[in-house]
């Protein structure tokens, strides 16, 4: 079935073809990008659901491991199905700040394809391409809001991320120069035969670019400033899309690390690292758009712990996470955009009164900032719960009890935004406006989304489940590819 | 009928309800949290007696590999607690009903329900991650509830809330701790198993994760600072909660799990048939009873000195636990128990004042007793009971509680929990002096009068209750036989009659103790009327003793001594007490926001470090890989 590249190909096309269309009208090359998401998202689901065995696309008639070749299975599919339909709500976004532009839709179509891409490949080196266009894509797509701080975070992630990159591709020259092979089935089943310092060298290398796009420290200094200067909706594509390619890349080569304690070791660290640095730095500020970027670089460094400890249970909450955050943290981008719109500020002191003029609206970010927190009830509890399990069934009680320390400064800084928004006796009198309907709609349903899944888990049990399957059992994987 | 789904469900839908429809009109909320409450009741009632009865969810979840299916399995411990939780809220809320019509009221219904419903999840849990769900929504609801959206009890929550949170992400690593040595969520099974490992100092950091998460939510030392504020803050209506059902909680944690461990030597040393870790942490209760006391002496503001209260009697029930005798738990449950009916009677007087006069500083109130007689009279039988005097119900449990300590011949902790028993009458006397005796305040001679008979009838049923209880402890202790039959209470400690009171040094029958109090009270009573010469006086023409208060710098009309009252005694000993913990947790704060600076210096614009660390990183990684 080689149809599982128009996942990848739809938006492009559709990408090339906004130039065209973009005369028609100004919302001409929006309704364009709604229509491909929706094409996207249509393939996606239909994939996914009628997925019996894992399929692959050989591209251009070369057998693996010689060509390229795309790996659709039940993971790999989950998380692009989801990437569509989270681009395609993404799109009903609230940003007073944001000019229309075909340019703007053009980037957005090729950083989904990029994301896709970097998902469904089964080729390191095709990975790197897919790394390189997401990454140009979101370089200009952070810098087109035009504020000092967005170019401050287009600077910086550009340079980080070209000089990450090139670093990629030198671990995946030398596993080429080594084993003779692109291919991640073919590495994995000769990746026995190396050094193990050689193949900490290589993993090293290329995890250095799977950091940047992750926010794992020190590889995130653009994040504060690109959250804070970008437009809302590439803020919450940063941290609702890109963060699940990136996380889900991590769980992908655990075919490489899985048997080197080492290395895991390494990756947990970096998450504690990660976690300790982005909670505590959002709980000393009171900026919105901040505490969120930082609180996102917390939540990733929890992913990278569960990819570090890969054992059954962290690989399942890695996944729940993985989800959980970008579907909670995109909803709390969202809704920013409106509160920073209505409030005319982006400090949350100032932002006592908005909670009165909008309850409900305020009762969603509370859903979110506690799922986020890992209440119970709610979505990013099982994540959290599934991770420190396996964290301490795996023996690092140490790091996990420092995660959960950072986890209580994690739990007061976003109850604090909430309070803020509540307060009542601030005294200044802000002036409500109306909630777009298209908007409210989408926040709805992801609010929804993450109660009702943390109320019944059991509806991703299965999904998940065979995902980790995929996750902890190489040689399957191996045997589908090349087989 | 589904008993405990029907609670939980409802509740979590009458909160909805409430906070989407009725959030302005507090009357309704406030009928709907009746009814709730008092349906809830009912349908718990009809479970005692029934301990096998459980409800299993059809759905089975699953964590990686582990299978769960959630159950709620009724037990006598969890039952009698949720009884008491349902009992006092209906109660509380027939109060907050009158209450909600003054300008002090705040609309907390909703985030109330949801916490009765959670509690329910605690209580009757068979498996750890269901009561760990209940236990997180103990914690953020109430933050809201007490910091009211206001910013001057910003602070105060977010004491309550940060210290919360700690205990339940204490709890979470000691769950998965558990799970990691017996591979099972399951309560029970996960006790039976750890017990049958081979007991070693090690076991002893296994508990220490609940250790922390119990003792914050009971609020013993060194967790006790966020007490006072929390309650200090809370609206008037909803300290009780706090004191009476909140902070039991960690008393149900501890009976849960914790003793059931620790009594069957799972940490290897004993101090005189004791546990050695038990024995220290009943000298920790007997440590928070000692601190709360006296820093009850220098409060002005009359929740905060409750609240201080509430403290010190967990003291005494953490004491009583720990020593993992069976009398010793009698005690404790007994107490707990007796602690929830006069404390929440305490801060429903404390409200009614608050309903009238609109001030909790003691110093601005004064001689409210003949304007609120039947609120007086509920305020002295509680501090009575409070203080541990008989004929009331705090008497009861003190006393079992004290032969419990004397069984095991520790004398020097018996002298200590007197001094703290007996410093309790010096701050509880106070409170009465300040607020209800002495000269009233001029603006408060014809506004104030009795609350409405609405907000009457708790008082009432807590008198009732608190005497009768006193009277007759068999009213409690007997529906807990089978419960104390399963810890082993030996028969001799048993109740045989409803009103004698078991004990190490044999029995007290408090019924006719009450007889001849009773008699010398109706004696005295006669002797009053027939002997004194007493006559009537106007209410400002007090008692100087000829002293002119000019001379003492005193107005004429403030004639008080609530302020300053300990003044000597608080020099002594307050710089202690009070500076060193909350000192630590003040600090704790302050420099947890000093790292949080110093870690987003690092993503300062002008700061290289970030790039400087990435190709330091990768380039030894680059070494590191030819060293390797």
């Amino acid at each position: 079935m080689n149809s599982i590249v128009l996942l990848i190909v739809l938006p492009l096309v559709f990408a090339f073809l906004i130039p065209i269309f973009k005369g028609l009208g100004k919302y001409a090359s929006k309704i364009v990008t709604i229509l491909s998401m929706l094409t996207g998202m249509g393939f996606a689901v239909y994939f996914f659901i009628t997925l019996q065995v894992p399929v692959k696309a050989i591209l251009g008639g070369w057998k693996p491991p010689f060509g390229i070749v795309l790996v659709g299975d039940k993971l790999s599919l989950l998380f692009v199905m989801i990437i569509y339909i989270l681009a395609f709500l993404n799109l009903f976004f609230f940003d007073n700040n944001f000019k229309e532009h075909s340019k703007f839709y053009t980037l957005y179509n090729i950083a989904i394809a990029g994301t896709a891409g970097m998902i469904l490949t089964g080729d390191i080196f095709n990975m790197f391409v897919f790394i390189e266009i997401t990454g140009i894509a979101l370089y200009s797509l952070i810098a087109y809001s035009g504020k000092e701080q967005a170019l401050k975070g287009s600077i910086k992630y550009l340079i980080i991320g070209s000089m990450t990159s090139l670093f990629l591709l030198l671990g995946v020259t030398l596993a080429y120069h080594i084993l003779g092979s692109l291919n991640l089935a073919h590495i994995s089943s000769k990746f026995y035969q190396i050094p193990n310092n050689l193949k900490f060298l290589i993993l090293s290398l290329i995890f250095t670019s799977f950091f940047v796009e992750a926010e794992i420290f020190p590889f995130n200094m653009w994040v504060p400033n690109a959250y804070k200067g970008a437009n809302i909706p590439i803020a919450a594509l940063l941290a609702g899309i890109v963060s699940i390619a990136a996380g889900y890349l991590l769980f992908r080569f655990r075919y490489l690390y899985g048997g080197m304690r080492s290395f895991g070791n390494m990756l947990v660290w970096f998450g504690v690292i990660t976690v300790v640095i982005g909670e505590f730095s959002a709980y000393f500020t009171y900026d919105l758009r901040k505490i969120l970027a930082f609180s996102s670089i917390g939540q990733m460094g929890l992913i990278l712990i569960a990819a570090g400890i890969s054992n059954d249970l962290s690989v399942y909450g890695g996944f729940f996470q993985i989800l959980s955050h970008s579907i909670a943290k995109m909803l709390l981008f969202l809704l920013a955009g409106f509160i920073i719109y209505e409030a005319g500020t982006e400090n949350v002191k100032k932002m006592g009164g908005f909670g009165k003029n909008h309850p409900y609206l305020t009762g969603i970010f509370l859903i979110g900032a506690l799922s986020l927190a890992g209440i119970p009830g709610l979505m990013g509890f099982w994540g959290k719960f599934n991770i420190v399990g396996g964290g301490i069934a795996a023996g690092r009680i140490l790091p996990i009890s420092i995660v959960l320390l950072a986890a209580i400064a994690e739990s007061v800084y976003l109850i604090r935004v909430v309070f803020h928004l509540f307060k009542t006796d601030e005294g200044k009198i802000i002036e409500k406006k109306k909630i777009p309907l298209g908007y409210l709609m989408v926040v709805i349903l992801l609010s929804l989304t993450i109660v009702v899944i943390g109320v019944y888990p059991q509806l991703l049990n299965q999904v998940l489940n065979d995902a980790t399957k995929i996750i902890m059992n190489s040689g399957s994987y191996i045997r589908m590819v090349l087989g | 009928m589904i008993t405990f789904g029907t609670i939980v469900i409802l509740g979590i839908l009458i909160s909805l309800i409430i906070w989407l429809f009725f959030r302005e009109n507090k009357v309704i909320s406030w009928i709907l949290f009746i009814l709730y409450t008092g349906f809830s009741f009912v349908l718990l009632l009809r479970l005692y007696g029934q301990w096998q009865y459980y409800e299993a969810f059809k759905s089975i979840i699953y964590l990686g590999n582990i299978k769960i299916k959630f159950t709620l399995q009724n037990n006598m411990l969890g039952w009698i607690f949720a009884i008491l939780i349902f009992g006092i809220s209906f109660f509380n809320g027939l109060f907050s009903l009158g209450f909600s019509k003054s300008k002090y009221s705040k609309n907390i219904v909703p985030l109330w329900t949801l916490i009765l419903s959670a509690s329910i999840l605690i209580l009757f849990a068979k498996d750890f991650i269901l009561f760990f769900v209940g236990w997180e929504y103990l914690t953020w609801p109430v933050f809201f509830i007490v910091n009211q959206g206001k910013k001057k009890f910003y602070s105060d929550s977010m004491y309550y809330f940060a210290l919360n949170v700690l205990g339940g992400m204490a709890l979470m690593l000691g769950i998965w701790l558990v799970f990691k040595n017996t591979q099972t969520l399951d309560i029970k099974t996960s006790i039976s198993i750890l017990l049958s490992h081979k007991a070693s100092i090690h076991t002893f950091w296994l508990l220490i994760p609940f250790f922390i998460a119990f003792l914050v939510k009971s609020a013993a030392y060194p967790f006790h600072v966020w007490a006072p504020r929390a309650h200090s803050s809370a609206p008037a209506d909803f300290s009780p909660f706090i004191s009476g059902i909140m902070i039991k909680f960690g008393i149900f944690g501890i009976l849960l799990f914790i003793y059931p461990l620790l009594s069957k030597g799972f940490i290897p040393g004993t101090y005189h048939g004791v546990p050695t870790t038990a024995y220290f942490l009943s000298w920790l209760g007997i440590i928070t009873s000692i601190v709360a006391t006296v820093l009850a002496f220098s409060e002005n503001n009359m929740k905060r000195l409750m609240a201080y209260s509430s403290v010190a009697n967990v003291g005494y029930i953490l004491t009583a636990i720990f020593l993992t005798t069976p009398l010793g738990i009698e005690g404790g449950i007994f107490h707990t128990i007796n602690h929830m009916i006069f404390k929440v009677i305490i801060f429903i007087t404390l409200a009614a004042v608050y309903f009238r006069t609109g001030t909790a500083d003691m110093s601005k109130l004064g001689g409210i007793a003949y304007k609120m007689p039947i609120t007086f009279m509920t305020f002295l039988i509680g501090i009575i009971a409070a203080a541990g005097i008989f004929p009331m119900n705090g008497f009861t449990s003190k006393w079992i509680i004290f032969q419990a300590i004397l069984e095991k011949h520790f004398y020097l902790m018996a002298v200590a929990m007197f001094f703290a028993s007996t410093g309790a009458f010096l701050y509880l006397y106070r409170a009465l002096h300040s607020i209800f005796l002495g000269q009233i305040k001029p603006e408060h001679r014809d506004s104030v009068k009795e609350v409405p008979f609405l907000m009457q009838i708790p008082m009432w049923i807590g008198m009732i209750l608190i005497i009768s209880i006193g009277v007759f402890p068999g009213l409690v202790l007997k529906p807990l036989i089978p419960f104390f039959n399963s810890i082993g209470l030996p028969a001799k400690y048993i109740l045989t009659s409803l009103s004698k009171l078991p004990g190490s040094f044999g029995q007290l029958n408090t019924l006719n103790a009450a007889i001849i109090f009773g008699f010398a009270a109706v004696l005295v009573t006669i002797l009053f009327f027939v002997v004194a010469k007493h006559h009537k006086k106007p209410f400002m023409d007090n008692y100087t003793a000829g002293e002119d208060p000019k001379d003492w710098g005193v107005d004429e009309n403030r004639y008080q001594f609530a302020y300053g009252f300990y003044q000597p005694f608080e020099k002594k000993f307050l710089p202690f007490f009070k500076r060193s913990v909350d000192m630590f947790w003040q600090y704790f704060g302050f420099y947890t926001k000093h790292l949080g600076e110093w870690f987003n210096n690092i993503f300062k614009d002008d700061n290289n470090f970030g790039y400087i660390a990435i190709i330091g990183i990768v380039i030894i990684f680059i070494f590191g890989g030819f060293v390797l």
